[in-house]
Protein backbone atom coordinates (compact mmCIF):
# COMPACT_ATOMS: atom_id res chain seq x y z
CA UNK A 1 0.00 0.00 0.00
CA UNK A 2 2.92 2.53 0.48
CA UNK A 3 2.97 4.42 -2.68
CA UNK A 4 5.11 7.70 -3.17
CA UNK A 5 3.39 10.81 -4.74
CA UNK A 6 5.92 13.43 -5.68
CA UNK A 7 5.74 16.36 -8.06
CA UNK A 8 8.71 17.85 -10.06
CA UNK A 9 8.82 21.18 -11.20
CA UNK A 10 5.84 21.27 -11.50
CA UNK A 11 4.15 24.66 -13.27
CA UNK A 12 0.34 24.89 -14.75
CA UNK A 13 -1.51 27.42 -16.19
CA UNK A 14 -5.46 27.26 -17.45
CA UNK A 15 -6.09 27.36 -21.10
CA UNK A 16 -7.53 31.04 -21.41
CA UNK A 17 -5.46 32.27 -17.63
CA UNK A 18 -2.21 33.99 -17.81
CA UNK A 19 -1.43 33.27 -14.14
CA UNK A 20 0.72 30.11 -13.62
CA UNK A 21 0.29 28.24 -10.76
CA UNK A 22 2.85 26.40 -8.63
CA UNK A 23 5.97 28.10 -9.86
CA UNK A 24 7.60 24.94 -10.25
CA UNK A 25 6.92 22.89 -6.97
CA UNK A 26 9.08 20.54 -5.99
CA UNK A 27 7.63 18.13 -3.18
CA UNK A 28 7.33 14.55 -1.81
CA UNK A 29 3.98 13.33 0.08
CA UNK A 30 4.83 10.85 2.08
CA UNK A 31 2.95 7.39 3.17
CA UNK A 32 1.47 7.64 6.57
CA UNK A 33 1.59 11.22 6.72
CA UNK A 34 -2.01 13.48 6.35
CA UNK A 35 -0.87 16.68 4.18
CA UNK A 36 -2.81 19.40 4.13
CA UNK A 37 -2.50 22.48 0.99
CA UNK A 38 -3.75 25.36 1.58
CA UNK A 39 -3.35 28.95 1.02
CA UNK A 40 -5.25 32.00 -0.43
CA UNK A 41 -8.08 31.43 -3.01
CA UNK A 42 -6.89 31.33 -6.11
CA UNK A 43 -3.52 30.43 -5.59
CA UNK A 44 -4.78 26.84 -6.73
CA UNK A 45 -5.36 24.59 -3.83
CA UNK A 46 -8.10 22.60 -5.71
CA UNK A 47 -6.08 22.77 -8.74
CA UNK A 48 -3.37 20.95 -7.52
CA UNK A 49 -5.08 18.03 -5.78
CA UNK A 50 -6.95 17.78 -9.94
CA UNK A 51 -3.22 17.88 -11.09
CA UNK A 52 -1.85 15.23 -8.42
CA UNK A 53 -5.27 13.15 -9.45
CA UNK A 54 -3.82 13.24 -13.13
CA UNK A 55 -7.02 14.63 -14.02
CA UNK A 56 -5.12 18.07 -15.39
CA UNK A 57 -1.65 17.68 -17.06
CA UNK A 58 0.87 19.83 -16.01
CA UNK A 59 1.91 22.68 -17.91
CA UNK A 60 5.55 21.89 -16.88
CA UNK A 61 7.24 19.40 -14.83
CA UNK A 62 5.53 16.24 -13.44
CA UNK A 63 3.38 14.15 -11.52
CA UNK A 64 5.17 11.00 -10.32
CA UNK A 65 3.64 7.98 -8.60
CA UNK A 66 5.96 5.42 -7.59
CA UNK A 67 8.74 7.23 -8.95
CA UNK A 68 6.68 6.87 -12.81
CA UNK A 69 5.96 9.99 -14.45
CA UNK A 70 2.46 9.17 -14.24
CA UNK A 71 1.12 12.87 -15.53
CA UNK A 72 2.59 11.91 -19.03
CA UNK A 73 0.97 9.04 -19.59
CA UNK A 74 -1.65 8.32 -22.12
CA UNK A 75 -5.13 9.02 -20.98
CA UNK A 76 -6.16 5.29 -20.68
CA UNK A 77 -3.23 4.01 -18.05
CA UNK A 78 -4.26 7.83 -15.89
CA UNK A 79 -7.41 6.33 -15.61
CA UNK A 80 -6.56 3.19 -14.73
CA UNK A 81 -4.15 4.68 -12.20
CA UNK A 82 -7.14 6.97 -10.93
CA UNK A 83 -9.21 3.60 -10.55
CA UNK A 84 -6.49 1.62 -8.07
CA UNK A 85 -4.27 3.48 -6.79
CA UNK A 86 -6.32 6.60 -6.15
CA UNK A 87 -9.02 7.72 -3.91
CA UNK A 88 -11.03 10.91 -4.21
CA UNK A 89 -13.21 12.53 -1.60
CA UNK A 90 -15.16 15.41 -2.39
CA UNK A 91 -16.75 18.39 -1.24
CA UNK A 92 -20.36 17.44 -1.71
CA UNK A 93 -19.41 13.60 -1.76
CA UNK A 94 -20.75 13.24 -5.24
CA UNK A 95 -22.99 10.53 -4.82
CA UNK A 96 -25.13 9.26 -7.78
CA UNK A 97 -28.96 9.79 -6.43
CA UNK A 98 -30.06 6.84 -8.71
CA UNK A 99 -27.70 4.20 -7.05
CA UNK A 100 -27.93 2.67 -3.69
CA UNK A 101 -25.38 3.53 -1.37
CA UNK A 102 -23.63 -0.25 -1.74
CA UNK A 103 -23.35 0.61 -5.55
CA UNK A 104 -21.84 4.06 -5.35
CA UNK A 105 -19.33 2.80 -2.53
CA UNK A 106 -18.34 -0.30 -5.75
CA UNK A 107 -18.21 2.35 -8.52
CA UNK A 108 -14.32 2.73 -8.42
CA UNK A 109 -13.78 -1.18 -8.19
CA UNK A 110 -15.48 -1.74 -10.89
CA UNK A 111 -13.63 1.36 -13.19
CA UNK A 112 -10.52 -0.87 -11.58
CA UNK A 113 -11.45 -3.49 -13.29
CA UNK A 114 -13.19 -5.41 -10.44
CA UNK A 115 -15.86 -7.35 -9.82
CA UNK A 116 -19.11 -6.61 -8.24
CA UNK A 117 -19.93 -10.19 -6.44
CA UNK A 118 -15.78 -9.95 -5.15
CA UNK A 119 -16.07 -6.24 -3.78
CA UNK A 120 -19.31 -6.63 -2.00
CA UNK A 121 -17.55 -8.24 0.65
CA UNK A 122 -15.06 -5.22 0.67
CA UNK A 123 -17.80 -2.60 0.82
CA UNK A 124 -19.73 -4.38 3.76
CA UNK A 125 -16.75 -4.41 5.80
CA UNK A 126 -16.14 -0.36 4.93
CA UNK A 127 -19.74 0.24 5.68
CA UNK A 128 -19.48 -0.97 8.46
CA UNK A 129 -16.44 0.43 10.21
CA UNK A 130 -18.16 3.78 8.80
CA UNK A 131 -21.34 2.65 10.71
CA UNK A 132 -23.08 2.69 7.66
CA UNK A 133 -23.66 -1.05 7.62
CA UNK A 134 -27.70 -0.86 7.82
CA UNK A 135 -27.87 2.17 5.48
CA UNK A 136 -26.09 -0.30 2.29
CA UNK A 137 -29.43 -0.30 0.51
CA UNK A 138 -30.57 3.12 0.70
CA UNK A 139 -30.20 5.81 -1.54
CA UNK A 140 -28.09 9.44 -0.83
CA UNK A 141 -31.19 11.14 -0.31
CA UNK A 142 -32.26 8.96 2.13
CA UNK A 143 -29.03 9.55 4.65
CA UNK A 144 -27.72 12.82 6.04
CA UNK A 145 -24.78 14.98 4.83
CA UNK A 146 -22.49 13.37 7.43
CA UNK A 147 -23.03 10.13 6.39
CA UNK A 148 -22.69 11.27 2.74
CA UNK A 149 -19.43 12.20 3.15
CA UNK A 150 -18.28 9.14 5.35
CA UNK A 151 -20.51 6.56 2.23
CA UNK A 152 -17.78 9.46 -0.39
CA UNK A 153 -14.65 8.13 2.04
CA UNK A 154 -15.90 4.42 1.94
CA UNK A 155 -15.65 4.52 -1.94
CA UNK A 156 -12.35 6.15 -1.87
CA UNK A 157 -11.66 3.15 -0.11
CA UNK A 158 -12.90 0.30 -1.80
CA UNK A 159 -10.12 -0.48 -4.00
CA UNK A 160 -7.26 -0.20 -1.25
CA UNK A 161 -5.65 2.43 -2.95
CA UNK A 162 -2.40 4.02 -1.73
CA UNK A 163 -3.68 7.96 -2.13
CA UNK A 164 -6.04 9.87 -1.22
CA UNK A 165 -7.18 13.22 -2.51
CA UNK A 166 -9.73 14.87 -0.45
CA UNK A 167 -11.26 18.16 -2.06
CA UNK A 168 -12.22 20.62 0.93
CA UNK A 169 -14.25 17.56 2.85
CA UNK A 170 -15.42 19.07 5.54
CA UNK A 171 -16.65 22.32 3.68
CA UNK A 172 -20.08 21.59 4.39
CA UNK A 173 -20.19 19.47 7.29
CA UNK A 174 -20.91 20.04 11.23
CA UNK A 175 -18.20 20.53 13.49
CA UNK A 176 -19.24 16.64 15.04
CA UNK A 177 -18.94 15.12 11.31
CA UNK A 178 -16.23 17.23 10.58
CA UNK A 179 -14.12 15.79 13.42
CA UNK A 180 -15.20 12.23 11.81
CA UNK A 181 -14.48 12.50 8.58
CA UNK A 182 -11.03 13.67 9.84
CA UNK A 183 -10.49 10.40 12.00
CA UNK A 184 -10.83 8.62 8.84
CA UNK A 185 -8.36 10.48 6.60
CA UNK A 186 -6.28 9.85 9.70
CA UNK A 187 -6.98 6.64 10.13
CA UNK A 188 -6.06 5.88 6.20
CA UNK A 189 -3.00 7.67 6.75
CA UNK A 190 -2.30 5.66 9.83
CA UNK A 191 -2.71 2.09 7.27
CA UNK A 192 0.61 3.58 5.32
CA UNK A 193 -1.54 6.16 2.55
CA UNK A 194 -0.68 9.13 1.32
CA UNK A 195 -3.48 11.83 2.26
CA UNK A 196 -3.79 15.05 0.45
CA UNK A 197 -6.68 17.48 1.41
CA UNK A 198 -6.77 20.85 -0.04
CA UNK A 199 -8.23 22.98 2.57
CA UNK A 200 -9.04 26.58 3.93
CA UNK A 201 -9.90 25.21 7.28
CA UNK A 202 -7.62 26.40 10.09
CA UNK A 203 -9.16 22.90 12.08
CA UNK A 204 -8.20 20.44 9.48
CA UNK A 205 -4.46 22.63 8.76
CA UNK A 206 -4.58 22.47 12.39
CA UNK A 207 -4.48 18.12 12.02
CA UNK A 208 -2.50 17.68 9.60
CA UNK A 209 0.64 16.05 9.63
CA UNK A 210 2.45 18.49 7.63
CA UNK A 211 1.41 21.59 5.74
CA UNK A 212 2.14 22.94 2.01
CA UNK A 213 1.00 26.10 1.77
CA UNK A 214 0.88 27.72 -1.87
CA UNK B 1 -13.70 -2.36 -16.73
CA UNK B 2 -15.16 -6.06 -17.25
CA UNK B 3 -17.68 -6.54 -20.40
CA UNK B 4 -20.21 -8.12 -17.91
CA UNK B 5 -19.85 -5.09 -14.94
CA UNK B 6 -20.04 -2.58 -17.92
CA UNK B 7 -23.35 -4.51 -19.65
CA UNK B 8 -24.52 -4.30 -15.81
CA UNK B 9 -23.93 -0.65 -15.92
CA UNK B 10 -25.44 0.47 -19.39
CA UNK B 11 -28.76 -1.45 -17.78
CA UNK B 12 -29.09 0.21 -14.61
CA UNK B 13 -27.89 3.53 -16.16
CA UNK B 14 -30.56 3.15 -18.63
CA UNK B 15 -33.08 2.83 -15.98
CA UNK B 16 -31.77 5.43 -14.19
CA UNK B 17 -31.70 8.00 -17.09
CA UNK B 18 -35.76 7.14 -17.50
CA UNK B 19 -36.50 10.39 -19.36
CA UNK B 20 -33.62 10.11 -21.97
CA UNK B 21 -34.07 6.31 -22.47
CA UNK B 22 -38.01 6.71 -22.79
CA UNK B 23 -37.07 9.94 -25.24
CA UNK B 24 -35.28 7.39 -27.12
CA UNK B 25 -37.66 4.64 -27.06
CA UNK B 26 -40.05 6.49 -28.44
CA UNK B 27 -37.85 8.25 -31.27
CA UNK B 28 -36.43 4.72 -32.60
CA UNK B 29 -40.09 3.49 -32.45
CA UNK B 30 -41.22 6.48 -34.27
CA UNK B 31 -38.73 6.43 -37.03
CA UNK B 32 -38.90 2.52 -37.77
CA UNK B 33 -42.85 3.20 -37.65
CA UNK B 34 -42.89 5.73 -39.76
CA UNK B 35 -40.14 3.63 -42.27
CA UNK B 36 -42.10 0.30 -42.13
CA UNK B 37 -45.46 2.23 -43.03
CA UNK B 38 -44.11 4.64 -45.97
CA UNK B 39 -41.00 2.77 -47.10
CA UNK B 40 -42.74 -0.08 -46.57
CA UNK B 41 -45.64 0.89 -48.80
CA UNK B 42 -43.28 1.57 -51.46
CA UNK B 43 -41.77 -1.37 -51.29
CA UNK B 44 -44.84 -3.38 -51.41
CA UNK B 45 -45.84 -1.22 -54.89
CA UNK B 46 -42.52 -2.40 -55.94
CA UNK B 47 -43.03 -5.79 -55.12
CA UNK B 48 -46.62 -5.88 -56.84
CA UNK B 49 -45.31 -4.02 -59.75
CA UNK B 50 -42.40 -6.51 -60.51
CA UNK B 51 -44.64 -9.22 -60.15
CA UNK B 52 -46.80 -7.92 -62.60
CA UNK B 53 -43.98 -7.66 -65.13
CA UNK B 54 -42.83 -11.07 -64.06
CA UNK B 55 -45.89 -12.81 -65.13
CA UNK B 56 -46.07 -15.20 -68.03
CA UNK B 57 -47.92 -12.86 -69.77
CA UNK B 58 -45.47 -9.99 -69.85
CA UNK B 59 -43.33 -12.71 -70.69
CA UNK B 60 -44.98 -13.86 -74.17
CA UNK B 61 -43.60 -13.47 -77.29
CA UNK B 62 -46.51 -14.52 -80.09
CA UNK B 63 -45.19 -15.22 -83.42
CA UNK B 64 -48.36 -15.88 -86.20
CA UNK B 65 -47.83 -17.16 -89.69
CA UNK B 66 -50.60 -15.11 -91.57
CA UNK B 67 -49.40 -15.96 -95.28
CA UNK B 68 -49.09 -19.61 -94.59
CA UNK B 69 -45.80 -19.63 -94.98
CA UNK B 70 -45.12 -22.66 -93.49
CA UNK B 71 -42.35 -21.11 -91.18
CA UNK B 72 -43.64 -22.43 -87.83
CA UNK B 73 -42.59 -26.26 -89.10
CA UNK B 74 -41.87 -28.49 -86.06
CA UNK B 75 -38.29 -28.32 -87.11
CA UNK B 76 -38.77 -24.62 -86.00
CA UNK B 77 -40.68 -25.13 -82.83
CA UNK B 78 -37.65 -27.57 -81.92
CA UNK B 79 -34.96 -24.89 -82.83
CA UNK B 80 -37.18 -22.36 -80.83
CA UNK B 81 -36.95 -24.28 -77.87
CA UNK B 82 -33.11 -24.49 -77.78
CA UNK B 83 -33.03 -20.65 -77.43
CA UNK B 84 -31.36 -19.70 -73.83
CA UNK B 85 -33.67 -17.52 -72.64
CA UNK B 86 -37.39 -19.73 -73.71
CA UNK B 87 -38.92 -21.04 -70.40
CA UNK B 88 -41.55 -22.63 -72.74
CA UNK B 89 -42.63 -23.12 -76.34
CA UNK B 90 -45.91 -24.19 -77.39
CA UNK B 91 -47.16 -24.39 -80.50
CA UNK B 92 -50.69 -24.27 -81.72
CA UNK B 93 -52.08 -25.61 -85.60
CA UNK B 94 -54.78 -24.33 -87.41
CA UNK B 95 -58.21 -24.72 -85.77
CA UNK B 96 -60.76 -26.81 -87.57
CA UNK B 97 -64.27 -27.41 -85.99
CA UNK B 98 -65.11 -30.80 -84.24
CA UNK B 99 -68.79 -32.13 -83.00
CA UNK B 100 -69.72 -34.70 -80.79
CA UNK B 101 -69.68 -38.23 -83.25
CA UNK B 102 -72.32 -39.61 -81.39
CA UNK B 103 -74.80 -36.69 -82.07
CA UNK B 104 -74.34 -36.55 -86.04
CA UNK B 105 -75.21 -33.43 -88.01
CA UNK B 106 -76.38 -30.48 -86.18
CA UNK B 107 -74.33 -30.90 -83.22
CA UNK B 108 -72.81 -27.94 -81.57
CA UNK B 109 -68.93 -27.26 -82.86
CA UNK B 110 -65.85 -26.73 -81.21
CA UNK B 111 -62.73 -25.83 -82.45
CA UNK B 112 -59.76 -28.52 -82.26
CA UNK B 113 -56.44 -27.48 -82.07
CA UNK B 114 -53.03 -29.43 -82.63
CA UNK B 115 -50.73 -28.22 -79.81
CA UNK B 116 -47.03 -29.16 -80.01
CA UNK B 117 -44.14 -28.02 -78.55
CA UNK B 118 -43.88 -28.00 -74.36
CA UNK B 119 -46.99 -29.27 -74.39
CA UNK B 120 -46.70 -29.67 -70.22
CA UNK B 121 -46.16 -25.33 -70.40
CA UNK B 122 -49.61 -24.94 -72.18
CA UNK B 123 -51.67 -27.33 -70.60
CA UNK B 124 -52.30 -29.52 -66.96
CA UNK B 125 -54.51 -32.65 -67.31
CA UNK B 126 -57.84 -32.22 -65.25
CA UNK B 127 -59.28 -36.17 -65.82
CA UNK B 128 -58.50 -38.75 -67.52
CA UNK B 129 -54.92 -39.47 -69.24
CA UNK B 130 -52.64 -37.81 -71.96
CA UNK B 131 -53.39 -38.64 -75.20
CA UNK B 132 -50.41 -41.23 -77.23
CA UNK B 133 -47.99 -38.94 -79.14
CA UNK B 134 -49.16 -39.72 -82.98
CA UNK B 135 -52.57 -40.95 -82.20
CA UNK B 136 -56.08 -39.67 -83.01
CA UNK B 137 -56.87 -38.95 -79.40
CA UNK B 138 -57.88 -34.98 -77.77
CA UNK B 139 -57.96 -33.81 -74.54
CA UNK B 140 -61.51 -31.14 -73.76
CA UNK B 141 -61.69 -28.12 -71.32
CA UNK B 142 -64.40 -28.21 -69.46
CA UNK B 143 -66.37 -26.00 -71.68
CA UNK B 144 -65.79 -27.56 -74.30
CA UNK B 145 -67.29 -30.71 -72.73
CA UNK B 146 -70.78 -28.79 -71.88
CA UNK B 147 -70.43 -27.61 -75.31
CA UNK B 148 -69.72 -31.27 -76.48
CA UNK B 149 -72.56 -32.82 -74.81
CA UNK B 150 -70.61 -34.91 -73.10
CA UNK B 151 -71.55 -35.95 -69.37
CA UNK B 152 -67.62 -37.50 -68.84
CA UNK B 153 -64.58 -36.74 -70.49
CA UNK B 154 -64.79 -39.40 -72.79
CA UNK B 155 -66.35 -40.12 -76.30
CA UNK B 156 -65.70 -39.27 -79.77
CA UNK B 157 -65.36 -36.31 -81.47
CA UNK B 158 -65.82 -35.52 -85.76
CA UNK B 159 -63.87 -33.32 -87.39
CA UNK B 160 -64.96 -31.68 -90.41
CA UNK B 161 -62.93 -33.55 -92.39
CA UNK B 162 -64.86 -36.83 -91.11
CA UNK B 163 -61.86 -37.79 -88.83
CA UNK B 164 -62.74 -39.48 -85.58
CA UNK B 165 -60.76 -38.61 -82.41
CA UNK B 166 -61.17 -40.18 -79.29
CA UNK B 167 -61.78 -37.96 -76.14
CA UNK B 168 -59.47 -39.52 -73.65
CA UNK B 169 -59.32 -36.91 -71.06
CA UNK B 170 -60.16 -32.92 -69.56
CA UNK B 171 -57.47 -30.26 -69.63
CA UNK B 172 -57.33 -26.72 -67.92
CA UNK B 173 -55.33 -24.39 -69.76
CA UNK B 174 -51.63 -22.88 -68.06
CA UNK B 175 -51.60 -19.18 -68.56
CA UNK B 176 -51.14 -17.01 -71.15
CA UNK B 177 -52.70 -20.09 -72.77
CA UNK B 178 -56.07 -19.26 -71.87
CA UNK B 179 -57.76 -19.02 -74.79
CA UNK B 180 -57.58 -22.77 -75.33
CA UNK B 181 -60.32 -22.79 -72.78
CA UNK B 182 -63.60 -23.93 -74.90
CA UNK B 183 -61.75 -25.94 -77.24
CA UNK B 184 -60.26 -29.16 -77.82
CA UNK B 185 -56.94 -30.66 -78.02
CA UNK B 186 -54.82 -32.62 -79.94
CA UNK B 187 -51.35 -33.52 -79.14
CA UNK B 188 -48.84 -34.45 -81.72
CA UNK B 189 -44.98 -33.80 -80.92
CA UNK B 190 -44.74 -33.51 -84.80
CA UNK B 191 -47.57 -32.47 -87.08
CA UNK B 192 -47.51 -32.88 -90.49
CA UNK B 193 -48.92 -29.62 -90.90
CA UNK B 194 -47.36 -26.55 -90.34
CA UNK B 195 -48.21 -24.49 -86.72
CA UNK B 196 -50.06 -21.23 -87.10
CA UNK B 197 -48.68 -19.49 -84.25
CA UNK B 198 -46.01 -20.60 -81.55
CA UNK B 199 -45.59 -18.69 -78.36
CA UNK B 200 -42.27 -18.69 -76.73
CA UNK B 201 -42.44 -17.75 -72.99
CA UNK B 202 -39.49 -15.75 -72.06
CA UNK B 203 -37.80 -16.85 -68.80
CA UNK B 204 -37.63 -13.16 -67.62
CA UNK B 205 -39.47 -9.71 -68.77
CA UNK B 206 -35.91 -8.19 -69.36
CA UNK B 207 -35.39 -11.72 -71.97
CA UNK B 208 -38.06 -10.78 -74.10
CA UNK B 209 -36.32 -8.60 -76.14
CA UNK B 210 -33.24 -10.71 -77.28
CA UNK B 211 -35.93 -13.77 -77.18
CA UNK B 212 -38.01 -11.83 -80.23
CA UNK B 213 -34.78 -10.69 -82.10
CA UNK B 214 -33.23 -14.62 -82.39
CA UNK B 215 -36.78 -16.21 -83.23
CA UNK B 216 -36.98 -14.12 -85.62
CA UNK B 217 -33.34 -14.14 -86.81
CA UNK B 218 -34.03 -18.19 -87.01
CA UNK B 219 -37.22 -18.53 -88.64
CA UNK B 220 -37.96 -14.95 -90.65
CA UNK B 221 -35.36 -13.29 -92.34
CA UNK B 222 -37.47 -11.08 -94.30
CA UNK B 223 -39.40 -8.66 -91.98
CA UNK B 224 -43.01 -9.19 -92.52
CA UNK B 225 -42.91 -12.99 -93.07
CA UNK B 226 -44.38 -13.57 -89.65
CA UNK B 227 -46.58 -11.58 -87.30
CA UNK B 228 -44.89 -10.86 -83.87
CA UNK B 229 -46.84 -9.69 -80.77
CA UNK B 230 -45.00 -9.70 -78.00
CA UNK B 231 -44.22 -7.63 -74.04
CA UNK B 232 -41.28 -5.77 -75.07
CA UNK B 233 -42.71 -2.24 -75.05
CA UNK B 234 -43.80 -3.10 -71.94
CA UNK B 235 -40.08 -4.94 -70.61
CA UNK B 236 -38.64 -1.49 -72.05
CA UNK B 237 -40.85 0.48 -69.74
CA UNK B 238 -41.10 -1.87 -66.76
CA UNK B 239 -37.51 -0.95 -65.93
CA UNK B 240 -38.24 2.60 -65.11
CA UNK B 241 -41.13 2.51 -62.79
CA UNK B 242 -39.26 -0.33 -60.82
CA UNK B 243 -36.34 2.00 -60.51
CA UNK B 244 -37.71 5.01 -60.05
CA UNK B 245 -39.94 3.76 -57.52
CA UNK B 246 -36.58 1.77 -55.73
CA UNK B 247 -34.59 5.26 -55.68
CA UNK B 248 -37.81 6.98 -54.39
CA UNK B 249 -38.03 4.45 -51.16
CA UNK B 250 -34.25 4.26 -50.71
CA UNK B 251 -34.36 8.06 -50.70
CA UNK B 252 -37.08 7.94 -48.26
CA UNK B 253 -35.76 5.67 -45.88
CA UNK B 254 -32.83 7.70 -45.39
CA UNK B 255 -34.50 10.86 -44.82
CA UNK B 256 -36.60 9.19 -42.61
CA UNK B 257 -33.37 7.26 -40.73
CA UNK B 258 -31.65 10.84 -40.92
CA UNK B 259 -34.08 12.26 -38.79
CA UNK B 260 -34.46 9.80 -36.64
CA UNK B 261 -30.93 10.23 -35.82
CA UNK B 262 -31.11 13.89 -35.36
CA UNK B 263 -33.42 13.57 -32.52
CA UNK B 264 -31.30 10.57 -31.16
CA UNK B 265 -28.38 13.03 -31.25
CA UNK B 266 -30.23 15.99 -29.61
CA UNK B 267 -32.02 13.22 -27.35
CA UNK B 268 -28.24 12.01 -25.95
CA UNK B 269 -26.54 15.00 -26.34
CA UNK B 270 -28.96 17.03 -23.89
CA UNK B 271 -29.02 14.09 -21.71
CA UNK B 272 -24.99 14.22 -21.52
CA UNK B 273 -25.29 17.76 -20.54
CA UNK B 274 -27.69 17.35 -18.36
CA UNK B 275 -25.63 14.92 -16.74
CA UNK B 276 -22.68 16.10 -16.77
CA UNK B 277 -21.73 15.78 -12.86
CA UNK B 278 -22.39 12.16 -13.28
CA UNK B 279 -20.34 11.58 -16.09
CA UNK B 280 -17.51 13.59 -14.93
CA UNK B 281 -17.23 11.91 -11.58
CA UNK B 282 -17.16 8.98 -13.20
CA UNK B 283 -14.15 9.86 -14.86
CA UNK B 284 -12.52 11.03 -11.83
CA UNK B 285 -13.18 7.99 -10.16
CA UNK B 286 -11.20 5.96 -13.21
CA UNK B 287 -13.50 5.24 -16.29
CA UNK B 288 -11.92 5.30 -19.51
CA UNK B 289 -13.04 7.25 -22.51
CA UNK B 290 -13.72 3.79 -24.48
CA UNK B 291 -15.34 2.70 -21.70
CA UNK B 292 -17.51 5.80 -21.16
CA UNK B 293 -18.31 6.36 -24.57
CA UNK B 294 -19.94 2.82 -24.72
CA UNK B 295 -21.65 3.41 -21.50
CA UNK B 296 -23.54 6.17 -22.79
CA UNK B 297 -23.65 4.96 -26.93
CA UNK B 298 -25.16 1.79 -25.13
CA UNK B 299 -27.32 2.90 -22.61
CA UNK B 300 -29.06 5.04 -25.68
CA UNK B 301 -28.74 1.74 -28.22
CA UNK B 302 -30.63 -0.28 -25.56
CA UNK B 303 -34.11 1.34 -25.08
CA UNK B 304 -34.12 2.35 -28.56
CA UNK B 305 -33.54 -1.41 -29.65
CA UNK B 306 -36.74 -1.79 -27.54
CA UNK B 307 -38.73 1.12 -29.33
CA UNK B 308 -37.57 -0.33 -33.05
CA UNK B 309 -39.07 -3.97 -31.93
CA UNK B 310 -42.31 -2.77 -30.45
CA UNK B 311 -42.61 -0.46 -33.80
CA UNK B 312 -41.77 -3.42 -36.02
CA UNK B 313 -44.13 -5.60 -34.08
CA UNK B 314 -46.66 -2.56 -34.16
CA UNK B 315 -46.08 -1.95 -37.83
CA UNK B 316 -46.47 -5.68 -39.16
CA UNK B 317 -49.99 -5.51 -37.02
CA UNK B 318 -51.40 -2.22 -38.73
CA UNK B 319 -49.89 -3.80 -42.23
CA UNK B 320 -51.83 -7.15 -41.58
CA UNK B 321 -55.22 -5.10 -40.69
CA UNK B 322 -54.76 -2.56 -44.01
CA UNK B 323 -53.37 -5.42 -46.11
CA UNK B 324 -50.27 -4.32 -46.97
CA UNK B 325 -47.95 -6.77 -47.66
CA UNK B 326 -44.94 -5.81 -45.59
CA UNK B 327 -43.27 -8.74 -45.38
CA UNK B 328 -41.42 -9.75 -41.57
CA UNK B 329 -37.66 -9.59 -42.72
CA UNK B 330 -38.65 -5.84 -44.28
CA UNK B 331 -40.05 -4.86 -41.07
CA UNK B 332 -36.98 -6.61 -38.77
CA UNK B 333 -34.53 -5.18 -40.89
CA UNK B 334 -35.94 -1.72 -40.80
CA UNK B 335 -35.92 -2.39 -36.87
CA UNK B 336 -31.93 -3.56 -37.33
CA UNK B 337 -31.49 -0.35 -39.14
CA UNK B 338 -33.25 2.32 -36.77
CA UNK B 339 -31.49 0.74 -33.70
CA UNK B 340 -28.61 0.92 -35.83
CA UNK B 341 -28.94 4.17 -36.54
CA UNK B 342 -29.60 5.14 -32.96
CA UNK B 343 -26.17 3.47 -32.02
CA UNK B 344 -24.09 5.60 -34.38
CA UNK B 345 -26.22 8.98 -33.43
CA UNK B 346 -25.39 8.57 -29.57
CA UNK B 347 -21.81 8.29 -30.60
CA UNK B 348 -21.06 11.92 -31.13
CA UNK B 349 -22.59 13.32 -27.79
CA UNK B 350 -20.79 10.09 -26.18
CA UNK B 351 -17.46 11.54 -27.36
CA UNK B 352 -18.04 14.90 -26.47
CA UNK B 353 -18.76 13.68 -22.64
CA UNK B 354 -15.72 11.13 -22.82
CA UNK B 355 -13.55 14.21 -24.04
CA UNK B 356 -15.44 17.05 -21.84
CA UNK B 357 -12.81 18.20 -19.04
CA UNK B 358 -14.04 16.37 -15.93
CA UNK B 359 -12.30 18.97 -13.55
CA UNK B 360 -14.26 22.00 -15.21
CA UNK B 361 -17.64 19.91 -14.78
CA UNK B 362 -16.98 18.82 -11.35
CA UNK B 363 -16.12 22.38 -10.48
CA UNK B 364 -18.98 24.07 -12.02
CA UNK B 365 -22.18 24.28 -10.02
Amino acid sequence: MNHELSVRDLRFRYRRSAQELFDGLNHTFRPGVVTALTGESGRGKSTLLYVLGLLLTPTAGAVLVDGERASELPDRRRSSLRATRFGFVFQDSELDPARTIVDSVIEPGLYGGGRRALLRARVEELLERFGLGERADHRPGQISGGQAQRVALARALVGSPGIILADEPTGNLDPVNAANVLDALDDAAAEGRVVVIATHDPVVVGRAGEVLRL
Amino acid sequence: MRVGELAREVCASAIAARVSSVLALLVSAATCLAALLTVGQQAAAEQRLAQEFARPAARTLTLTDDNNSSLLSSAAVDTLRSLDHAERVVALGTPRDASNGALGEGATRVSLIVVSGDVDGGITLAAGRMPSPGAAEVLVSATAQTKLGLAVPSGVVETTDHRQWSVVGRFVPLTPFEQLEGQIVAIDPSPADANREVRIVADSVASVSGTQAAALAILAPNPGDLAVQSAVAAAATSASPTAQLTAFGRSLLLLILGAGAFFIAVVVLADVLIHRRDLGRRRTLGITRADLVTLVALRTTLPSALGAALAAGAGLAVAAARSLPIPPEFAFSVAALATITAAVAAVPPALLAAWRDPVAVMRTP
